[in-house]
């Protein structure tokens, strides 16, 4: 069987000897969204942070596997690391306005990005007004600054970036978090056509465990830094194994008639 | 019919300068028990009605009628006891607690400054008493009394909203105003924060009003619901009523944007294109036309009259009668959204 | 290991600041009793052994006036840090109560303060002090209270944009909610969380206070000869410093010990201060 887009193995995040965040097995593969789910404190944003090899800046020592087509990350010189991430592996995170620097145009941001990973100026454009058209936001846009844009907007943008990478995994932490519920569908609605039509890998990090049974293929239940049941998002619903699953899907108010 | 009304609310308008946060906003708040959802998303005004509510904003327009007396005139000893009377529970929990002062001293300094913890605030059996009206509520709110010594960074996100709420209901209001309670918390937390509050309303036939964005905390909670969008009302009635049966194009868009867990309970989306608005960037007409997937043209002049549209059920919007009848957005896929950023 | 001994291991800032604070508080309080020519503090002269080099009978050297520079230089530990001391106190209390009233009421109390402050603010601090001290006599009472008119507007502007900050915040909103009078308020929660700048602000102030007070010295306007004060010291030695450096490097090493000191004391307080200070285990 090919290897997955994106195996972790025995993925280990500590903080000065405690462990934080361990993940025996995961794999995420193109054209398939997987989910992190659990609620504060459960590492899966610490996870995230590793994969993308950002855990050391926070401190953190990680062991363990991490492997993007086959090529092992962790343990990448920092060059090497700051190729590949961006450019095969872009992130989106919960409040897109630290993401841009407030005091440049949100344009000016994105196409410094592109030409950081190898493309011209004109390529850059180009490829940049593709990507806002793919989530539908008018290409003038980019001429604005990040106040002047709204938290939806600003995480369509940086989901633009990714798409303008051309990159192969997108890792999402509680990218929705802090919109509002009828953006957050826009948004999600988005994500589902960045799988079908581009074949994208998504690790979608969230605490919403009703966005991530109508978004993810599968999913991952995270608590105190462990995975305590992963598979297919309608099978772990339908039938939970695990106890802190079924405790955490009986506390999801539902709406339905 | 007026007996039963705790709270009225009646033609609520607040701004911030040249920016109108709220817009015209009636509604009624029964005796409790009894429960009132106020729903909406950013830009609708929901949390500044209800610190007009609490006299934390001045108004600009309307009235607010508490028993029937008038609350926006209210001063000094009078609005202290309406202060007793009508309390808030913060979004915020992190931020709604003093971080230099213990949990006991939050507490007791409410007890101690209505009075409420007997004459002679000073000295040993003062201070043993407030010590005592501070673990029975801590013990109402279901928390550990020996959390009192405890300072606020020392508990979980839900303890401290649980602390706050226990913290409002130590003046025994008898209208609580939650506002957005539960969207900082993590899911079990969230579920204790609302079973906390259903016991309190059959403990203390307590009536509230519960702001929020999440439509799926409502039902078992509130019987009745106010939808909001750009400070006015866009409908409102019975909860069960409005969501199986909405009156209103915005209030279909945000029920179908609700995530569901149960496959079963899912329905096709209905994607609003844009952004949720700014208060205060109202366009000519109903101020939801320009997202509106069921639009006319009448809507794009005239404001739509908050009429109603069913027994106990008021509706803003000139098709209100079709949407009722099930009148619905053609699954149209999205077209490049209008430039509805925010201009400088 | 007692806990206050854990506590300074945890605290190296404070355990250092506050040992040599403590230091020149026991110098100062016990100065005339220990220092080898007590009466060299005072008025006594000896023009015979003027300006001699350190040596073992005076560690410091003499002065121009055959004085051991030792002895005044610890007795000069009574004369401007006290100073310092008082200036700082008065300009605190009054430079926080208008700012937190400032900072809290907002509107017209604001403007009416915050003018006021302006007004002296406008001023160089040095000129100012140097205006009042030319009207009073000239002792070091005058002195402290010419540096505290010019100190305390400082406090003001600080505590005042911290005090509007703590205003806003939610649990100061809560307050007013739950109808707890604006007095407690202000008392017991802006207060206690609009002083933290200040107090790091004092501490570096240390410095400050005394090399103003020593410039106004200089000039004749507060500390007279043969009061040994530290700034009046090194001004005085200034015409000899190339040649009899050590009329100037000893007091000045004073002066900065001392700042060095309370800089100390006060960056670590801050940190003390803090309840949400992560406890390293």
């Amino acid at each position: 069987m090919s290897p997955a887009k994106l195996e972790v193995r025995d993925l280990r995040v500590s903080f000065a000897g405690h462990p934080v965040a361990s993940v025996p097995e995961l794999n995420v593969d193109g054209g398939e969204i997987v989910g992190l789910a659990g609620e504060s404190g459960s590492g899966k944003s610490m996870t995230i942070l590793a994969v993308l090899g950002l855990a050391g800046t926070a401190g953190a020592a990680v062991t363990g596997s991490v492997r993007l087509d086959g090529q092992e990350l962790i343990g990448l010189s920092a060059a090497r690391l700051r190729a590949i991430r961006g450019r095969r592996i872009a992130a989106i995170f919960q409040s897109p306005a630290l993401a841009f620097n407030p005091v440049f145009r949100v344009g000016a941001i994105v196409s410094r990005t592109l030409r950081q990973h190898g493309l011209s100026g004109a390529e850059a454009t180009a490829r940049a007004d593709a990507a806002m058209r793919s989530v539908l936001l008018p290409p003038e846009l980019l001429d604005r600054y990040p106040a002047q844009l709204s938290g939806g907007q600003l995480q369509r943008v940086a989901i633009a970036l990714a798409l303008a990478l051309r990159a192969e995994v997108l890792l999402a932490d509680e990218p929705t978090s802090a919109l509002d519920v009828t953006v957050q569908a826009e948004v999600l609605e988005l994500l589902r056509e960045l799988r079908d039509s581009r074949g994208m890998a998504v690790l979608f990090v969230s605490h919403d465990l009703a966005v991530i049974a109508e978004l993810c293929d599968r999913v991952a239940i995270m608590r105190a830094g462990q995975v305590v049941e992963q598979g297919p998002t309608g099978q772990v619903i339908a039938a939970p194994r695990h106890d802190y699953t079924r405790e955490l899907l009986a506390a999801v108010p539902r709406l339905g008639e | 019919m007026a007996d039963d009304i705790l709270l009225d609310v009646r033609d609520l308008r607040v701004s911030f300068g040249p920016v109108r946060a709220v817009d015209g906003v009636s509604l009624a708040i029964g005796r409790g028990p009894f429960g009132i959802a106020l729903v909406g998303e950013s830009g609708s005004g929901k949390t500044t009605v209800g610190r007009a509510i609490l006299r934390l904003v001045p108004a600009s327009g309307g009235t607010i009628a508490f028993d029937g007396q008038d609350v926006l005139g209210l001063r000094g000893p009078r609005l202290r006891a309406y202060r007793r009377a009508v309390q808030i529970v913060f979004q915020d929990a992190d931020n709604s607690l003093d971080p230099r002062m213990r949990i006991g001293t939050t507490l007791g300094e409410v007890l101690i400054a209505h009075g409420l913890a007997g004459r002679g605030a000073l000295g040993g059996r003062a201070t043993a008493r407030v010590e005592a009206q501070v673990a029975a509520l801590l013990s109402e709110a279901a928390l550990d009394p020996a959390l009192a010594s405890r300072y606020p960074h020392q508990l979980s996100g839900g303890q401290r909203q649980r602390v706050a709420i226990a913290r409002a209901l130590a003046v025994s209001p008898r209208l609580l105003v939650l506002d957005e309670p539960t969207s900082a918390l993590d899911v079990t937390a969230q579920a204790r924060i609302l079973a906390l509050v259903r016991r309190l309303r059959d403990e203390r036939q307590l009536a509230y009003l519960l702001i929020t964005h999440n439509l799926a905390i409502i039902p078992g909670l509130c019987e009745q619901m106010v939808v909001l969008y750009l400070g006015r009302v866009a409908e409102s009635g019975p909860t069960g009523e409005l969501l199986a049966r909405p009156a209103h194009p915005y209030t279909l868009a945000l029920r179908s944007a609700v995530p569901e867990i149960d496959a079963a309970a899912r329905r096709s989306r209905i994607i609003l294109p844009g952004d949720t608005p700014q208060a205060g960037s109202t366009p000519p007409g109903c101020p939801f036309h320009p997202r509106c997937p069921l639009a006319i043209d009448v809507c794009r002049t005239t404001v739509p009259p908050l009429q109603a549209v069913a027994p106990g059920r008021q509706a803003a919007c000139h098709r209100a009668g079709e949407v009722l009848s099930g009148l619905r957005p053609p699954g149209a896929p999205a077209q490049l959204a209008e430039d509805p950023g925010r201009p400088r | 290991m007692s806990r206050f001994g854990r506590f300074l291991r945890a605290n190296p800032l404070i355990a250092t600041g506050g040992v040599i604070a403590l230091l020149i508080v026991l110098i100062a309080v016990f100065a005339p009793l220990v220092v080898p020519y007590p009466a060299d503090a005072g008025a006594a002269t000896h023009p015979e052994i003027a300006l001699q080099a350190p040596s073992a009978q005076h560690l410091f050297g003499t002065d121009q006036v055959g004085r051991d520079v030792f002895s005044r230089v610890l007795t000069g530990a009574r004369v401007s840090p006290v100073v310092a001391l008082f200036v700082l106190l008065i300009s605190c209390v009054v430079g926080i109560s208008l700012g937190v009233l400032a900072g809290y009421f907002g509107g017209v109390t604001d403007e009416i303060i915050m003018r006021i402050t302006d007004i002296f603010l406008a001023f160089p601090p040095l000129l100012l002090a140097l205006a009042f001290a030319t009207v009073l006599p000239a002792n070091l009472t005058s002195l402290t209270i010419a540096i505290a008119i010019s100190w305390w507007p400082w406090y003001t502007r600080l505590v005042r944009g911290q005090a509007a900050s703590v205003a806003g915040r939610p649990y100061v909103e809560a307050c007013r909610a739950l109808g707890i009078p604006s007095w407690r308020i202000l008392l017991r929660h802006v207060l206690p969380n609009s002083v933290t700048p200040v107090i790091v602000q004092v501490s570096l102030d240390v410095g400050g206070v005394i090399l103003t007070a020593s410039a106004l010295s200089f000039l004749g306007l507060g500390a007279q000869d043969p009061t040994p004060d530290w700034g009046l010291m090194v001004a005085e030695g200034q015409n000899y410093f190339t040649t009899q450096w050590w009329l100037v490097t000893f007091p000045g090493l004073a002066i900065l010990i001392t700042a060095l000191a309370f800089n100390l004391l006060g960056d670590g307080l801050r940190d003390v201060l803090d309840p949400r200070r992560v406890l390293v285990r």
